[in-house]
C-alpha cells in the first residue's frame, strides 16, 4: 500500500509536469517570466522548509516523537506544497491584467477549498474526525495572507 | 524601469497576443512587462524594441529614482 502513495504519487506528480510543460509551451509560456517565477517560488519554499524544521525541531523539544521517514515526508510535502502555491502566487501577481487584487482571492479560494478537501479525505481515510479541524490554521492564514495582499498596491520591477 | 509598449502597440493597432508571438513569449509576460511588474532581459528589450523598429532607449525608459 506504501509503494502505491510513494511511487504513484511521484508517477502521477511527473505526469502532471510534463503536460503542464506541454500545455505552456504550446503558448509560448515557457520564457524567461516563467523561468523568473519559478525561481523565485523555489527560493520561497525553503523559507517554508526552513520554517518546517524548526518547528519538527520544537516539536522534538517538546517530546513528541516523530518518525525519520514521517519528518522527512512531512518536509517534502511542505517543499513540494510550499513551491506549487508560491509559483501560482507569483504568477497570478506578476500577470494579472486588470483589478489588481480580484485574481489573489480567486487563487485564496482554490487553495482553501484543497486545504479543506485535503483534510476532509484525510478525516474520511483514517476515521479521525479531528483532522478536520487542523484544516482551520492553514484556511485561516490563507485568508489572512489573502486579504494583506489584496489590500497592497501592485509591486513593480519584478519584486513580486 | 518604466516603458512605451501599450503606447508603440496601440499606434501599431497590435495586439498583446500578437507581440507575444513576434518575440516568442506568452501574453502574459507581456502583460507584466507592459505594467511594469517585470524587467525583461536585454535580449527580450532588443527584440521588443526591433518589432516597434526603435532603440531600445526609446522603448524602455530607465527611471533612477525608482530604482
Amino acid at each position: 500500500m506504501e509503494f502505491v502513495g510513494i511511487y504513484g504519487g511521484l508517477t502521477i506528480g511527473l505526469l502532471g509536469w510534463l503536460f503542464g510543460r506541454q500545455a505552456a509551451k504550446k503558448r509560448r509560456g515557457l520564457d524567461e517570466v516563467h523561468d523568473y517565477v519559478w525561481r523565485k517560488a523555489r527560493s520561497t519554499s525553503w523559507y517554508f522548509t526552513i520554517a518546517g524544521i524548526y518547528v519538527l525541531l520544537t516539536l522534538e523539544l517538546m517530546n513528541v516523537k516523530l518518525s525519520l521517514i514521517a519528518a522527512l515526508a512531512i518536509l517534502l510535502f511542505i517543499q513540494l506544497s510550499s513551491w506549487g502555491v508560491a509559483g501560482m502566487y507569483y504568477s497570478v501577481r506578476l500577470t494579472e491584467d486588470a483589478a489588481p487584487g480580484k485574481s489573489i482571492w480567486k487563487l485564496s479560494a482554490v487553495i482553501g477549498s484543497t486545504v479543506l478537501i485535503f483534510f476532509v479525505i484525510l478525516s474520511a481515510v483514517t476515521g479521525m474526525w479531528k483532522f478536520t479541524l487542523a484544516a482551520i490554521p492553514p484556511v485561516a492564514v490563507n485568508l489572512a495572507i489573502s486579504a494583506y495582499i489584496a489590500n497592497r498596491v501592485p509591486q513593480k520591477d519584478n519584486k513580486v | 524601469m518604466n516603458n512605451r509598449i501599450r503606447e508603440l502597440r496601440s499606434q501599431s493597432n497590435m495586439t498583446q497576443e500578437q507581440l507575444a508571438e513576434f518575440v516568442g513569449v506568452s501574453r502574459q509576460s507581456i502583460i507584466a512587462i507592459e505594467n511594469q511588474r517585470y524587467n525583461p532581459s536585454l535580449e527580450l528589450a532588443y527584440k521588443i524594441s526591433k518589432v516597434f523598429c526603435k532603440s531600445i532607449e526609446e522603448v524602455f525608459i530607465f527611471d533612477g529614482e525608482a530604482e
